[in-house]
C-alpha cells in the first residue's frame, strides 16, 4: 500500500520512455498489491513517442503519469516536460486501473483516432475513473480521413478533465470531420472543471463535418453525459462554429465567445480579443488579463479543481474562482498588485523592478 | 534501429509477452535525442540582463526545428517570421483580421518567470521561437553539423539510445540492421514495429504485434540467456552485435483476423 514514484527522462532517469515504465507496471518485483505507481517524467527530456496507457490486469490501486516537482510547465509551450506525440488510454475488460494524466505538455501533429488524448476504445461506463488535469494542448494538424479530431476526446468512461489549456487544433483534411477542443461519447459521467479553449479550427470540409466545437457531447441515446462548469471557450475558426455543444444541463458558469454558453450564470457574447495575453499562432498564452470578463465570475468547486494552471491553490485565499484554468489573483505577485494599484505601464515597471 | 524488448510476461494477452518489442529507435530519434539534450537550456548561462545569448547551442536547435521565430520590436509590437516560407507579419496588442494579439510585455513576463526561460536577446529585444517543432532527420543532421562545429560533441559519441540501468536490467536492448535497405529504418517502420494488434472490432488483442524470440539469438560470447533474465544484472550489447531485422523479427498477428 505505498506510493511508488519512478522517474522518467532520458538524463540518467529509471526509465528512458514512457512506454517502457508503462510496459513495467506489472513488474511484481517493483510494484505490491495496493501500491500507487507514479511516473514522473522531467522536462531536460523530449518525449517523441506514441504512449498507451492500459486499465492492465494489475494489482495496483492507481497509475499517476505526471511531471517532477519543478519541472511543471508554466502554462505556455515549452516551459514543461512535453510529449511530442498522442497518449491514448485503454482498458482491459478486467478490473480497472485508475489513471491520472496530469502536468505534461503534449503537442504536434501525431495523433490517434484523431485525437491528441485519445479515452475511448475498449471501455464501459462502470471503469475509470480517468482524470487528466493541468495540461497544455496544442499545436496539432490533424489530418486523419474519416474520423472527427479533439484535443481530448472521453468515451464511456468516468472522471473529468480539470485546468487544463487546449489552443490550436485543427482538422486540415476537406472531408466530413469535425473538430472538437474537447469531445466526449457514449455513457459515463464526465465532468470538464476550469479549462480554456482557444483556437479550435476546421478550415473547410463537406457537408457531414464542417464544425469546430470548443466542448461538446455527441450524446448517447439523445442523453448528454457531459457537463462543464467554469470553463472559457475563445474564438474558433470553421464553417460553422459551437463554443460548446451538446452538454448536460448541469452546466453553468461558462464562458463562450458566441451565445452557447447556457447556464443562468454563464456568460455569452465575450469576445476573445479581451480575454488573453496572446492569441498569437506559435506563441499563444491563455492566462487572461486584467480586463476579463472571466474574473471572478467562477463557481467555487472546493476541492474538485483547486489547483490552476499556474499550480496555484484556489483554496489557499478566500477568493472568488475565475472562470478557466488561470486564476487571475493568485497569479498576481505583490509586485503586480503595486503595478497595477500605480497604474502604471507594466513593462516599464516590471523594467524599473528587474533593474 | 534499437530495439527494446520486454524479458519476462505480464500475463495472458493482451498484456505484454516475453520478447515484445515494447521500444523501437531508428537513428533520427537517437540522435535528435542527444542533439536536445546537448542543447538543452539548462546548460545555457543567462546574459547580464537574465536572457539567453543569442549565439548559443539553444538558439541554434530552436531556430532549426522551429516554425516561427518571434523578435520584439518596439514595446508593443513583435515580428513573427515564419521560418518555412520566410513570411513576416506584425503583431500586436490590437486583433489583426484574424483575431491574433498579443500583450508582448505580459507574455515575456510569463515566460521569464523562470531562469530556463527560452527568450534571447536583450531587453527591448527579445527573440524566441514557436510553433510546430520539425525533428525530421534533415533538420537533425542540420543540427549536428552545427553541434560538431561549435562543440566538442561527436555524433559517433551520440549513436546509442540512452538506456537507464533499470532497462538494461528489466528489458533488452537490442541493435539492428536491415539488410534490404541501406538506410536506417524510418519513423513509419519503427511505429510498425511496436503496434498493437486488434480485431476487426477495435478490441485489442495483443499489447504488441512484433516480438524477437531472443533466446534463439546468437549472442555475444560473455552474455547468456540467463544474464537477461536476471532482474540484478545489467546487460547491454548494443555495441558487440548488430542483428539483422528481418531475420530475428516476427508478427504475431498474421492469424488475428
Amino acid at each position: 500500500m505505498a506510493t511508488v514514484t519512478k522517474t522518467i527522462g532520458t538524463s540518467s532517469r529509471n526509465y528512458s520512455t514512457i512506454t517502457a515504465w508503462e510496459a513495467d507496471l506489472n513488474n511484481a518485483a517493483v510494484y505490491s498489491s495496493g501500491d500507487d505507481a507514479v511516473g514522473e517524467c522531467y522536462k531536460d527530456s523530449t518525449f517523441s513517442e506514441n504512449v498507451t496507457l492500459r486499465g492492465t490486469v494489475t494489482s495496483l490501486d492507481s497509475a499517476t503519469l505526471t511531471v517532477a516537482t519543478d519541472n511543471k510547465h508554466t502554462g505556455t509551450s515549452g516551459t514543461g516536460a512535453t510529449l511530442s506525440g498522442y497518449i491514448r488510454v485503454t482498458e482491459s475488460a478486467s478490473d480497472a486501473l485508475i489513471w491520472s494524466i496530469k502536468w505534461l505538455e503534449v503537442t504536434g501533429d501525431s495523433d490517434y483516432s484523431g485525437c491528441k488524448i485519445h479515452a475511448s476504445d475498449s471501455l464501459d461506463s462502470t471503469k475509470g475513473p480517468l482524470y487528466i488535469e493541468n495540461m497544455l494542448i496544442y499545436n496539432a494538424d490533424i489530418t486523419e480521413d474519416g474520423t472527427s479530431g479533439a484535443g481530448i476526446r472521453i468515451g464511456e468512461m468516468n472522471g473529468h478533465i480539470a485546468n487544463c489549456f487546449i489552443y490550436d487544433i485543427s482538422h486540415t483534411n476537406t472531408s466530413g470531420d469535425n473538430i472538437f477542443g474537447i469531445n466526449k461519447l457514449l455513457r459515463g459521467t464526465y465532468y470538464v472543471y476550469n479549462c480554456s479553449v482557444q483556437d479550435i479550427k476546421k478550415p473547410g470540409g463537406t457537408s457531414a463535418g464542417i464544425q469546430a466545437i470548443g466542448i461538446g457531447d455527441d450524446k448517447y441515446a439523445s442523453t448528454s453525459y457531459l457537463t462543464a462548469k467554469n470553463c472559457l471557450v475563445g474564438s474558433l475558426t470553421g464553417p460553422t462554429t459551437f463554443c460548446l455543444s451538446g452538454l448536460h444541463s448541469g452546466s453553468d458558469y461558462n464562458q463562450s465567445s458566441d451565445s452557447t454558453a447556457s447556464g443562468s450564470n454563464s456568460l455569452s457574447g465575450k469576445s476573445a480579443a479581451n480575454q488573453f495575453i496572446s492569441t498569437t499562432t506559435g506563441s499563444e498564452n491563455l492566462h487572461i488579463i486584467e480586463s476579463s470578463d472571466a474574473i471572478d465570475a467562477g463557481f467555487d468547486l472546493g476541492t474538485t479543481a483547486n489547483t490552476d494552471i499556474d499550480n496555484k491553490d484556489r483554496n489557499a485565499t478566500a477568493i472568488t474562482w475565475d472562470i478557466g484554468a488561470d486564476e487571475w489573483s493568485l497569479r498576481q505577485t505583490a509586485v503586480d498588485k503595486k503595478i497595477n494599484s500605480l497604474g502604471l505601464d507594466s513593462q516599464i515597471a516590471y523594467l524599473l523592478i528587474e533593474d | 534501429m534499437e530495439l527494446l524488448l520486454k524479458v519476462g510476461s505480464n500475463g495472458s494477452d493482451p498484456e505484454y509477452q516475453d520478447g515484445d518489442i515494447v521500444c523501437a529507435f531508428n537513428n533520427r530519434r537517437i540522435l535528435c535525442c542527444h542533439a536536445e539534450m546537448i542543447c538543452h537550456v539548462q546548460k545555457v548561462e543567462l546574459n547580464s540582463e537574465g536572457l539567453n545569448p543569442e549565439d548559443c547551442l539553444t538558439r541554434w536547435m530552436l531556430e532549426q526545428f522551429s516554425q516561427f521565430k518571434f523578435e520584439r520590436v518596439s514595446s508593443t509590437e513583435v515580428k513573427r517570421t515564419n521560418l518555412l516560407t520566410n513570411s513576416v507579419d506584425i503583431i500586436s496588442s490590437t486583433p489583426s483580421s484574424n483575431g491574433e494579439y498579443m500583450h508582448v510585455d505580459l507574455f515575456l513576463a510569463n515566460k521569464r518567470k523562470r531562469n530556463d526561460h527560452h527568450i534571447f536577446g536583450r531587453d527591448g529585444a527579445e527573440i524566441w521561437f514557436g510553433g510546430k517543432i520539425d525533428t525530421s532527420l534533415e533538420n537533425v543532421n542540420l543540427l549536428w553539423d552545427k553541434i560538431e562545429q561549435e562543440s566538442t560533441n561527436l555524433r559517433v559519441n551520440n549513436n546509442r539510445w540512452p538506456l537507464s540501468d533499470q532497462e538494461k536490467m528489466r528489458f533488452f536492448g537490442i541493435n539492428t540492421n536491415h539488410k534490404d535497405h541501406e538506410n536506417d529504418c524510418d519513423d513509419n517502420e519503427c511505429d510498425e514495429h511496436i503496434r498493437p494488434s486488434f480485431d476487426e472490432n477495435g478490441v485489442l488483442l495483443k499489447i504488441r504485434a512484433y516480438h524477437v524470440n531472443y533466446n534463439n539469438l546468437s549472442l555475444p560470447p560473455n552474455t547468456t540467456i540467463e544474464d537477461i533474465k536476471n532482474p540484478e544484472k545489467i546487460i547491454d550489447i548494443r555495441n558487440e552485435i548488430v542483428f539483422d531485422m528481418e531475420a530475428i523479427c516476427s508478427r504475431k498477428d498474421d492469424n488475428d483476423h
